[in-house]
């Protein structure tokens, strides 16, 4: 397993931008660290080109371990007051994922000061335990909960005869008898009066061994006395926030580690499937006990990006023992400059969406898809043995309910110098090219762009994305249409891109929200009637679903998927027009591309033209894949029936495009439609008709 | 040659037709215990065997491999041989 964990915050930063490196060492009391501006992270194709900053950071530094505390719950830190002299009752729905999974907290609540009140929580029995002071005196509810049902549950103390009582009714089936109220209660001798009190939903207030967090929905909870209504929680509110109001009496709450929002509640029946049109039906959160939005571990050093610093892609380099773990710095220019006419957009969204992932460790498709057996990496074991550091969009929760967030305020261990050659470990093939052939850039990111929209690209006559940009926000894609109406060229080096529609919250800044509604070539499927973001209310899924297709933005869009590397191009006759052969400039041959260091050039997730879906009139397409296998199949949205000879193998139209346009601004586009043609720029040392194509276009649209 | 052994001669293809459909029948199945290799500090390739759930440890057999295609060629073996003694292939 791994020795030394860290996290970086924020990722993308300017010179003179403070960034906080959080370490936790596993094992032994030493570990090393130096800052290294990364060319190259691909280990075996292309071989580590990591070159170390002097930068005031390198050392030995003493280190420990640091612990996280998983689990998502609702937090009201000043609560309403409680007497039993008054009586009280909690009133609630509960939909439990995993009613059998042990003692599970629902509700928590201690006095000021921490001594403990009472507690609601699901026994190791699946029955609820209405708990007071200490661990003796409870009472315990007759029916067990029912897995994904709701059930209305009362919980409180009645003055007039001395009990504590619970209630539970469980909302029948439409064919199943009649549900009933079930009630059990006893006298009790319980003595409370407090003026306020710290109450949890979801979670303990204090992490216990004993006691875990909750997996399930909770709806609607509210607090009474007698007739009146002391504190009633709005469970959707601005489910953008992290803020839950109390609509009644001002004993608002905070979520902790990023619980999903706009969920369907008790009253949901399939009608309306946008919360923003039906909020009563969406008046509950989805807590997980394996959620985790912020790890929370201290700072460990802090550090300014030096005013000569390069823009480019670094990383924070830490070894323990045998093991080195790595963090990201984007280094940007400030706001609305530029030290280079080319600017490299780093896809970090779509790094989010996919930290941590390790669906390919527990998801029976993992070796048929690939085409290979699984080879695992010292990240790819510790995120199988550890959950220590959450889940990704490409994961179930371990109650079955699809991902929906990443967060980088967390170790990511996957996609790092030395790790997979996938998303920004395949883009330093691009880096490493541009380094080789002395071409300046700038480097911004994902998350520079959505803050900034097209100012942060307005300064470059040249914006290039690399192997899979596959998540991106509106205000991203409002970003670049914006700079290619005004005259800028685009490069999209890659494959599967502008796919997932995205979110991002300003309250949870580190996070990326993803549904993957409906369809699309996805890991996780998400649930009815939660297809829209919480953080917008836009519909999530494929841009393509939304009426957005990628096509009109960079003239293709995802066709196909497989992964062993089988396949390459041939030029088209339209190649040969004069307006598009100085693409070819030193190609000989009609085909190119069969290796690189993914195997083909046109391989992994590719893409093509489709003027149905808004492909520009004038794009060009002037190359097509062809010699794919049976592995390549079409993507989901590409077929309306499945049937036997869907593949690539069969169907020539599911291929890459190589597709050129220009814009009426004076500007251009070119997308190479293929994930692993970065990997083939890289391949003989970059010679090849892959980059020399790349390089043909790239002079071109600097002008030279 | 078989079927098998021109797949075991080359793991990764290209194939043809009918050895395609092997190599899928071979790569298919559950993941509780499908075997993976574990790549090794020394450069070499550990085999081991997956839990199936989340989270699980990851069973180490032991058995190394200087390389990711001896690997390969020993769990497609080994698949075959299990698949074929099932009645299966």
């Amino acid at each position: 397993l791994k020795s030394v964990l860290a996290y970086s915050d924020p990722w993308s930063a300017c010179p003179g931008d403070e960034v906080k490196l959080h370490v936790s060492l596993l094992e032994g009391e030493i570990y090393e660290l130096d800052l290294v501006r990364v060319i190259s992270g691909d280990a075996h194709g292309l071989g580590l080109d990591l070159r170390p900053i002097d930068c005031g950071l390198q050392g030995a530094y003493k280190g420990a371990k640091a612990t996280t505390r998983l689990g998502s719950s609702l937090l009201i830190d000043k609560g309403p007051p409680l007497s039993t002299a008054t009586g009280f009752e909690f009133d609630l729905w509960l939909w439990p994922t995993t009613p059998h999974a042990g003692r599970q907290a629902i509700i928590c609540a201690t006095d000021v000061e921490g001594k403990p009140l009472f507690s609601l929580e699901i026994d190791d029995q699946a029955c609820l335990r209405w708990k007071f002071g200490n661990e003796s005196d409870h009472l315990r509810s007759i029916q067990p909960l029912a897995q994904r049902k709701w059930t209305h549950i009362k919980a409180g103390f009645d003055p007039k005869h001395k009990s504590v009582y619970l209630r539970q009714y469980t909302k029948s089936e439409p064919l199943s008898e009649t549900a009933q109220w079930f009630q059990t209660d006893i006298k009790s001798e319980l003595s409370l009066d407090v003026a306020s009190m710290r109450l949890s939903f979801a979670a303990p207030l204090t992490p216990n061994d004993t006691v875990k967090p909750y997996n399930g929905k909770i709806a609607a909870p509210c607090l009474k006395v007698g007739a009146q209504t002391l504190a009633e929680w709005a469970m959707l509110g601005d489910p953008a926030t992290n803020l839950v109001v109390d609509k009644t009496g001002g004993f608002d709450g905070i979520l902790i580690n990023l619980p999903a929002r706009a969920v369907t509640g008790p009253d949901w029946e399939g009608d309306v499937h946008d919360w923003r049109f039906s909020p009563q039906t969406y008046n509950a959160i989805h807590f997980h006990a394996d959620d985790l939005y912020d790890a929370l571990w201290p700072v460990s050093h802090r550090f300014t990006v030096p005013e000569d610093l390069m823009s480019g892609y670094y990383a924070f380099r830490l070894k323990a023992g045998s093991d080195t773990s790595y963090s990201p710095l984007f280094v940007r220019p400030r706001s609305g400059t530029a030290r280079a006419p080319l600017a490299f957009l780093a896809s970090t969204l779509t790094t989010l969406a996919y930290g941590n992932y390790h669906f390919h460790l527990h998801a029976d498709i993992n070796e048929a898809s690939l085409g290979r057996v699984g080879v695992l990496s010292r990240e790819d074991i510790h995120l199988c043995e550890s959950d220590e550091l959450g889940l990704a969009t490409y994961d179930y929760h371990a109650d079955g309910s699809p991902v929906r967030y990443g967060s980088r305020l967390r170790p990511i261990v996957n996609n790092w110098p030395g790790g997979e050659v996938w998303n920004l470990n395949a883009d330093t093939h691009l880096l490493a090219w541009l380094d080789k052939t002395g071409q300046a850039y700038d480097l911004i990111t994902d998350e520079d762009l959505h803050a900034e929209g097209v100012s942060v690209l307005a300064p470059y006559k040249c914006i290039m994305v690399g192997s899979h940009p596959e998540y991106w926000t509106s205000p991203m894609m409002e970003g670049l249409e914006s700079y290619l109406k005004s005259g800028g060229h685009f490069m999209y080096l890659g494959g599967n891109g502008f796919y997932w529609r995205t979110a991002k919250s300003a309250h949870w800044p580190a996070a990326v929200e993803v549904r993957h509604a409906e369809s699309g070539g996805r890991y996780t499927a998400e649930w009815a009637g939660h297809y829209h973001m919480a953080f917008t209310g836009e519909l999530g899924g494929l841009w393509r679903r939304s009426g957005r297709p990628a096509h009109a933005l960079i003239g293709v869009g995802t066709v196909g998927i497989g992964f062993d590397g089988i396949g390459h191009f041939r030029r088209t006759a339209a190649s040969y027009d004069q307006g598009v052969n100085w693409l070819f400039d030193g190609i000989k041959g009609e085909t190119f591309g069969a290796q690189g260091l993914l195997g083909s050039a046109a391989g992994s997730e590719i893409d093509a033209t489709n003027f149905a879906l808004g492909t520009p009139q004038n794009a060009i397409v002037v190359a097509k894949s062809e010699g794919h296998s049976l592995t390549m199949q079409p993507m989901p949205e590409e077929i309306s029936m499945p049937h036997a000879a869907m593949s690539a193998h069969y169907d020539p139209n599911i291929c890459a495009d190589i597709t050129y346009f220009t814009t009426a601004s004076g500007g251009a586009v070119l997308s190479t439609s293929s994930l692993s043609w970065p990997a083939a720029v890289a391949f003989n040392g970059f010679d090849n008709d892959t980059a020399r194509l790349t390089a043909n276009a790239l002079r071109r649209f600097l002008g030279g | 040659m078989t079927d098998f052994e021109t797949l075991v001669a080359n793991p990764w293809g290209p194939f043809t037709p009918a050895v395609a459909d092997l190599n899928l029948r071979l790569r298919s199945g559950p993941i509780k215990g499908k075997f993976v290799l574990l790549a090794l500090d020394d450069g070499r390739f550990e085999l081991g065997q997956l839990p199936g759930h989340w989270p699980g440890k990851i069973e180490r057999l032991g058995i190394t491999y200087e390389t990711v295609l001896d690997g390969e060629r020993d769990i497609l073996t080994c698949r075959h041989n299990q698949l074929t003694l099932e009645g299966r292939l």
